[in-house]
């Protein structure tokens, strides 16, 4: 089936089964910042953007999306360049598998909440598991990076 | 997990007449527990075009559409002062904004998911689920209906009442289901006490209930007692996550420190 929907701000059309995830749509198209870790709704390495709200998009079928926006770090390269200086000055990062989905849900969150409190980031990010970090040190570069946001 | 077709429905009706016409066409909620039942589906019905995202506030109640999502609900300013908020901690527990920006409303309520943080809270408020074509029925029937149901949930209405609500959930860690979900809510018309993923569904503790409704002030011995009701008279079970004994001693816990919060708060 044909479905058509804008990556990164370009319309594209893709022909995909039913039964397709956008996580395997959107890998097959060379969208490899979008990685494939737990495909069963819990890692958030996968996440993405959807209409600007982070997704799993190993959880969200590709033909259900027509007309939509999906944006992935290709499209928001120096939005999550900035991100990445945040976690390493923090030490924040190590093997970096998880950074993708993360930056994404960040900057959802920046758009979403004024004033984040430490449990609404922690509620927000809670789906985007690191198995380097031990999070303290990307919840401090997170709240640096959305103080010299505003 | 097998989909042959996809089909973005147009109306409720159309919806409904695919839903009759193969045993294995289904709608699809925001399909974020779809992998787990890995289902074979002739024709997937889909219903985001039929506006079914939206959160209607009226002067007694809250009108849900089945395809609104958890995290549309959670964000929604008046359900984040419902009950002081314990509708809005419900969802927010559900692993994170990626997944609670997929899953609705509507999948979880008809899914009647055992570990479902979301339903043990609700349950504990005046809720009517509507069906299309025509029918009506309270969450706590819903839950309670056993066998096939074709009819499709549009909406929820919450019929809002003033007054204070605790929720719990105790899970070995963020991401992980719940052991035990425990609700309390107390308005002008008494106490309203759930427990979910015991690990069955989520059900009102109606003899506790009736017992602390019945008294005249509430004492540390009266909370005790009704503590003591609801683990005598619910039914626990065990699981890998936890055994009987110990989501009794968990809810009896909690059932206590709900009843202290929503009292003496």
């Amino acid at each position: 089936m044909k479905v058509e929907f804008f990556l990164n701000d370009r319309k594209r059309q893709f022909d995909v089964s039913p039964d397709e995830y956008l996580l395997e749509t959107l890998r097959k198209n060379h969208i490899t910042s979008v990685k494939n870790g737990c495909n069963e709704s819990t890692c958030g390495v996968c996440s993405v953007l959807l209409d600007g709200k982070p997704v799993l998009s190993c959880t969200v079928l590709t033909i259900r999306i027509e007309d939509q926006h999906v944006t992935t770090v290709e499209g928001l390269q120096d939005e999550v360049s900035h991100i990445s200086d945040y976690f390493g000055d923090e030490g924040a990062d190590q093997c970096g598998f998880c950074n993708s989905g993360l930056a994404l849900t960040i900057i959802a969150l920046k758009k979403e909440y004024k004033n984040p409190t430490d449990d609404d980031i922690k509620n927000y990010i809670v789906g985007n598991l690191c198995r380097c970090s031990g999070y303290q040190a990307q919840l401090k570069a997170i709240k640096r990076y959305l103080e010299a946001s505003k | 997990m097998e989909i042959k077709n996809y089909h973005k429905a147009q109306s409720l009706d159309e919806a409904y007449q695919m839903l009759l016409q193969n045993p294995k066409n289904a709608i699809i909620g925001g399909g974020a527990w779809m992998k787990l039942s890995s289902p074979s589906i002739e024709t997937l019905i889909d219903l985001k075009d039929l506006q079914l995202d939206q959160i209607i506030e009226t002067q007694s109640s809250l009108e849900v559409g089945a395809m609104v999502t958890l995290q549309q609900l959670e964000t929604n300013p008046s359900i984040m002062k419902l009950g002081q908020g314990f509708i809005s901690k419900s969802l927010s527990v559900i692993l994170g904004a990626g997944f609670r920006n997929i899953a609705t409303i509507g999948g979880t309520v008809v899914g009647k998911y055992a570990f479902s943080d979301f339903l043990t809270a609700l349950l504990t408020l005046p809720v009517t689920l509507v069906f299309y074509p025509h029918k009506e029925m309270s969450l706590e029937a819903f839950l309670n209906h056993k066998g096939k149901f074709n009819d499709i949930l549009t909406h929820i209405i919450i019929h809002k009442q003033d007054g204070l609500g605790f929720f719990k959930k105790v899970a070995l860690t963020p991401l992980e289901l719940a052991i035990l979900n425990v609700a309390v809510f107390k308005s002008a018309q008494g106490y309203q006490i759930s427990i979910g993923s015991r690990p069955g569904g989520a059900i009102l503790a109606h003899e506790a209930i009736d017992y602390i409704n019945a008294q005249k002030e509430i004492t540390e011995s009266i909370i005790d007692q009704t503590s003591e009701i609801v683990i005598e008279t619910v039914k626990f079970g065990s699981s890998k996550a936890g055994s009987e004994d110990y989501r009794k001693a968990l809810a009896k816990a909690y059932v206590k420190r709900g009843i202290k919060e929503v009292t003496f708060k």
